[in-house]
This record gives structure tokens, sequence and C-alpha cells, in this order.
């Protein structure tokens, strides 16, 4: 299971990032790290990308990156 | 000397609106060294102490240009110390650039900002507490109270190091790694600029910048490093950098649960900034809003407000400066060559430069509220889809809408573009959205050619950038920059009314920058260009300006733009001297035709039809920009051969549209 599994308003803990370095390690940074929560708030208008919360602030993700991050 | 202190802190953390408040009118512009890149400066008021303004990060590490400009500065200029603004708001990630400083053992200064937004949100953080945890003196302040900040500088002059227990929150493994790293950088200590701990922790997380740094000086140690981190990653089965993000962050939370009051619930609380954004990028209302708000803004700057500006700043330079210039000039005997030299060289050119100042002020005040406000981030996050497939990243919508003031600070919004590929796509593309300065010609000429449709014809010139920039795009990405993909990854900020004076500071950086030009560039060019058309190659001057040697010149080069439809000389050398700055293109025409502006429409009419005028537009738009930008270009793209690549290409494209335009124009009229 991904973010993207969600539904909006739901929340889910990350298990892993199996990501590139570069886009791995800026999520890092961000507070991506395993065991933090997530929650799935939005998708844009157009499908893509996706609006999440994480530690108590808004992030936009591509689907594709949303889709490399998997939930406990 | 003062001390010298680094402003640091995240992306939207309010850290410019920290450092106007503590240097006021004092800040200047510099270059960093080694990289030209924009350097803010300042004084803090009533005191000798200096205050660099560092780029928005959120890690002390090397992965973007920004972070190699902050870590550079921090390692190798060496401030007396440093001031980190944290986000009240969004503490838990402020507060890992904060651990990151503390790993460092360098004096901190924290200033909790957006206290006033946390106390509208009813969150109670508990700052003498933060305080005391992290050994550090806390100044909290918000838009609201900015009395605690007053006393920054003696808060600050302590230069304290923090006695903060750091890599406390790492995992004995990491630790022991840590000390024994050390020990081995230790044989060349002498010779290392910085915290041998500290180092150590950069080589096991791998950080390209350092590790290149110590290879030089001491190779066992970063062997030695590469060999401790995979024994910690075999063991946990774990990358280094993520077992040191997950330690800090777990941290970061159990301080979060000391300080603030029900953690939990303020961090899933519907805030005034979720509201909006349903409304904002709202699935179906987000993208008539976003065109509706950009429409708006073009129209008041350029024919709501714009115009009024335009004409008032003619009147001014044009009648009342002039003549007072000619009446004095007179008084004192000057010759008529000097009366020729100050009014049809100097206030010719400057005055119909100057002229737009005004324009080009309001349309950095849509701009600073734009990206102030939080909705640029939106805009980005909305649009991403529609560049993705044209090979780009929704966050190039931000250079590309700064650009439509000036491709100059367009090209540097780049900088927060990870992607490399995206990043230098965004560069060469930026330059075909319309700046600024090229507004003024496509005004005059729209008046001259178009007067009963010259909105539709601005807008039609707007939309062909636009539209050339997408497909180039397209062309680009497949044939120039294929492999790595774009990617999205964008903090959402909090929506904040914009301050006032953040948005007149912006304004009138632009303004100052758009007169030490015109004060500049455009005044030599237009003494050259004065000089040039009023003598020959044999010194002696002329009477008709067609007799001169710029007229030969132009002459020269004139047939190349035939088929564009305006082979004239002085067209010729309006694009010429356009490289220098594009608005000298309308002070060379009226220089070139000697009249004053309002006469220049006469005279244009004179030379052009309306499809000439039209494929004249569209090469401005297009072609290669100005000095400045490209300039700029290069110390982006850090390649001659890239902006040499980019310039041809940009110029090659706006030859074949105008061609185009001209030709099949003048099959179908």
């Amino acid at each position: 299971m991904t973010i993207v599994d969600l539904k909006p308003g739901q929340s889910g803990q990350i298990l892993e990032l199996n990501l590139s370095t570069k886009i791995k390690n800026k999520l890092l940074e961000l507070g991506l790290t395993p065991g933090a929560s997530v929650m799935f708030v939005r998708t844009a208008p157009l499908g893509d990308p996706i609006n999440i919360k994480v530690r108590g602030f808004n992030l936009g993700i591509r689907r594709e990156i949303a889709q490399g991050i998997t939930l406990k | 000397m003062g001390k010298t202190y680094a402003l640091t802190g995240n992306p939207n953390s309010g850290k410019t609106t920290i450092f106007n408040e503590l240097t006021g009118a004092t800040q200047y512009v510099g270059n960093w060294s080694g990289v030209t890149v924009e350097k803010k400066e300042g004084t803090i008021k009533n005191s000798d102490i200096q205050v660099v303004d560092l780029p928005g990060i959120y890690s002390m590490s090397s992965n973007s240009l920004d972070e190699v400009i902050a870590l550079n500065y921090i390692t190798k200029d060496k401030p007396d110390g440093i001031i980190n603004v944290v986000s009240a708001s969004n503490l838990q990630r402020n507060l890992y650039l904060t651990l990151q400083l503390l790993e460092m053992k360098v004096p901190v200064t924290l200033i909790l900002n957006m206290m006033d937004e946390v106390k509208r949100r009813k969150i109670n953080i508990d700052h003498l507490k933060l305080a005391q945890i992290l050994s550090l003196r806390i100044i909290p302040t918000g838009a609201d109270d900015r009395k605690e900040l007053k006393n920054i500088k003696d808060t600050l002059t302590l230069d304290e190091v923090s006695n903060f227990n750091r890599f406390s929150y790492f995992s004995e493994d990491v630790q022991k790694a840590i000390n024994e790293l050390a020990q081995k950088l230790r044989e060349t200590e002498h010779r290392l600029e910085n915290d041998i701990h500290w180092l150590a922790l950069k080589i096991l997380e791998h950080d390209r910048e350092i590790i290149e740094r110590i290879k030089i000086i001491n190779l066992g140690a970063v062997e030695l490093g590469y060999k401790l981190r995979d024994e910690i990653q075999k063991q946990t089965k774990m990358e280094l950098p993520e077992i040191l993000a997950k330690q800090r962050y777990d941290y970061l939370r159990e301080i979060s649960e000391q300080v603030i009051e029900d953690l939990d619930k303020s961090l899933v609380t519907e805030t005034v900034t979720d509201k909006i954004d349903k409304v904002l990028t709202h699935r179906i209302l987000a993208i008539p809003l976003f065109l509706t708000i950009m429409l708006m803004v073009y129209y008041v700057t350029i024919t709501g407000l714009g115009d009024k500006t335009i004409a008032f700043m003619e009147w001014l330079v044009g009648d009342v400066i002039t003549k007072t210039v000619i009446a004095g000039l007179n008084t004192v005997g000057a010759s008529e060559m000097v009366v020729s030299l100050v009014v049809d060289g100097i206030i010719g050119g400057v005055g119909a430069v100057v002229v737009f100042v005004p324009q080009i002020m309001i349309l950095f005040f849509f701009i600073a509220i734009l990206e102030d406000s939080g909705y640029m981030a939106r805009i980005a996050f909305v649009m991403d889809k529609i560049f993705k497939k044209f090979g780009l990243s929704g966050k190039s919508v931000i250079p590309m809408l700064v650009g439509s003031g000036c491709s100059v600070p367009g090209i540097m919004a780049t900088r927060t573009l990870e992607n490399e590929r995206d990043r230098k796509l965004t560069i060469i593309l930026t330059p075909f959205i319309s700046c600024g300065a090229k507004l003024p010609v496509y005004l005059l000429f729209a008046a001259a050619f178009f007067p009963s449709n010259s909105h539709i014809i601005v807008f039609s010139l707007y939309l062909l950038g636009i539209l050339v920039a997408i497909l180039s795009g397209v062309i680009l990405s497949k044939l120039r920059y294929r492999g790595e993909d774009s990617d999205f990854i964008l903090e959402l900020p909090p929506y904040r009314i914009p301050r006032l004076k953040n948005v007149a500071i912006r304004m009138w950086d632009k303004a100052k920058d758009f007169l030490s030009k015109a004060g500049t560039v455009i005044f030599a060019a237009s003494v050259i260009l004065w000089f040039a058309q009023s003598f020959d190659f044999s010194f002696s001057r002329v009477v008709e300006p067609s007799d001169s040697m710029l007229a030969s010149f132009g002459k020269l080069i004139a047939p190349v733009f035939s088929p564009l439809g305006f082979g004239d000389w002085i067209t010729s050398v309006a694009f010429i001297t356009g490289f220098a700055a594009k608005e000298i293109v309308i002070s060379t025409l009226s220089v070139l035709h000697g009249v004053s502006e309002g006469a220049l429409v006469t005279s244009l009419q004179n030379i052009y039809s309306p499809l000439s005028a039209y494929s004249f537009m569209a090469f401005i738009l297009l072609a290669s920009p100005c000095f400045a930008a490209i300039s700029v270009m290069k110390r982006e793209l850090n390649s001659w051969r890239e902006t040499g690549f980019a310039v041809l290409y940009q110029t090659s494209v706006a030859y074949l549209i105008s061609m185009l335009i001209y030709q099949v124009g003048s099959l179908i009229i």
C-alpha cells in the first residue's frame, strides 16, 4: 500500500521510500521519514500532483513519487 | 569592524520579513564569492552588526545550489554567529535545520517567528522550555509584536556556542562511527577549517561538498568513513542519510511533544489555509480562478493603471523636463550641438525608458503579492500536470511568471528547481515569456498600427511567447535534454497577508535596477548612438542621419532582416542596440528618427505596414534577451556552451517565426 491508495482525509504511517537517492533525500529532509504519519489531502484539478500533509504542513508531490512511498 | 551574522531559515519562515525588520534601509545587494549570485546584506539598526541573508533552505546539505551557497558561507567565510529564523507554525520541520546548525557547533540565536499565527490557531508553544532543551537564546516574535526583536543585538553579541548535547539523539553505532572518524580526522585537524566531529558526520551522511574538500586533505578519513557507513548500513538495512534523518526527526517530535500542548491535535486541525485551498485548488474552480487572476494582473498593469502612469511620465519627461533643460541650456549659451546631444541623445534615449518605470513597478507589485501570499505555489501545484506534458515541472511556473516582469530575477528563481534538467530547460525558456522591458515596444507599435484593437495585439504577443516556450519545451526535452525525468516536490505554504513593507522593498529594488540601467547602459548607449548618427566616418557632422556612420553600418546588416519585412537601416540598428536592453529599441527608434516619443508613431507608420510591424514585435519578443539576462543565464547554467546554444536557439526561433508571419501574411493579405 502506498500514499495514492489512501482516500482524501485518510492518514497512514510511512514504511519506506522506494525512490531515487536524490528524491529520497529531499523527502527525508522534509520529514517524510519511516514512521512519520502522512495524510492524503486532495488531488490537483488535473489529477496530478497530489497534496499531502506531513508533520503539520502541506506538500505537493507527483503521483509517481507518492507511489514510491509505502505505508504500514 | 563590527561583527557579521548569517541569517538562515526555511523557505516560508518569514526570513525576508525579519531581514527587512532588522536592517531596514541599510540593505544592499552584493555577490557571493566564487559564484556571482545575488547576496543581500545589511546592518542592524543602531549598531555596527552586519547581517548576511542566506538563501532559504530546508537542510544544511549540498543537494541544491542554494544549500551549497549557505554551507560554503557558514563553513568558509565563518560568520561570528548565525541567526536562525524558525516558523512557530511549522516547528518540527523548521527545527530540522536548527538541529543541523547546532551539530556544526557554531553560535546560534533562534528567532521564533509567526507567533501571531500560532496564537490565532490557539496553539500554545512554550518557547522558554524550547530554549532550555536546545540551550539557545530564543527571541519569540510575530507580525503583531516585534518588541523582542529590538533587543537582538544584546543577545547576539554574547556569541555563545550552545552546550546542547549534540549527537545525543543518534543511535550508539552512529555516535561511535562519528567518534572513530573524528579521531582519524584529528591527524589533519590543523588543516581542516571546521569542527572535526561535524565533518565526520557529514562524511557519513555522504555530503558531496564536504567529501570533496576532505579528500584532498585526508583521503584516509574519507575511506574510513565509507567503511564505517557500509558497516552500519549492513547492520540496519537502511541507508545512512535515512537513519540520520529519522533519528533527528524522531528527536524533534519528542521535543515538540514537550513544548506544544496537544501536539497531535495541532497537526491535524483544519486551518484557514486548508479552507482557502478547498476553493483555490478546487477540482473545477482552480484553473478558471487562476486565469482570471492572471488576466486581471496583466490588465491592470498594461491598461488599467499602466496607461495612466505612462501618460503622466511622458508629460513629465517630454514637456516639463525637456523644456526646462532647453531653456537652461539656451540661457548658458550652449551650442546647437550640445543642445542636440542633451535633448535628442540623452533625454530622448534615457527618457524613453524612464517613462515605463512606474509600470514595471506595478507588475512587480503583483508578482510580489502572488509570491508572498502563498498563491504562487498553488499555481505551480495546479499547473504541474500541464507542464509535465511539456517536459517541465509545475515549479517552472514561478520563474516564468517572475520572468513576465523581468527575465533576470526569473532566471534566478530557477534555483528552487532541484532537478538539473528542469532547471536548464526553464532557464532557456523563461526569456520567451515577454518581459516588462519589451512591453513598451508592443504598446508603441500597437498604438501606431492597431489603434482600435491594441489590447488584442499585445495579448496575442504574450500568448505567442507562451506558445513558443511550450513547443520549445516539448522539442528540447525530446532532443537535447533527454534522460532524467522532471519531478515535483513543493511545499504549499500557509496563506499569509503580504507585508506592505516587503512588497514596497521589492518594487523599489526593481525601480532602482531599472533606473540604474537607464543611468548607465542606456545613457551610454544613447550618447554613442547620438554620436554615431550625427557623424560620418570622417568625423564631420552630417545633416541627415542617413549619411552617418551608423547608417552605413545599419545598411550593411539590413538585408538580413528583409525577409522579415523590415530591411531598413534604423530597424536593423535598433535590433543590435536592443541587446543592451530591450527598452533601448524605442530609444533608438526615437533618436534615429530624430523625433520625440509622441511623434514617433507617425514616423513608424511611414516605414512599416501593420504586417511588418507585427513581425517586428514577434522578433523583439522571441530573439535573444538583453545582455543582463544573458549574463545571468551564463551564471546559472554555468556554461558558455549552454548559454551560446540558448541565445542561438532563441534568435533562430525568432527569425523563423517572424519570417513565417511576414511571408505567410503577405500571401494572405
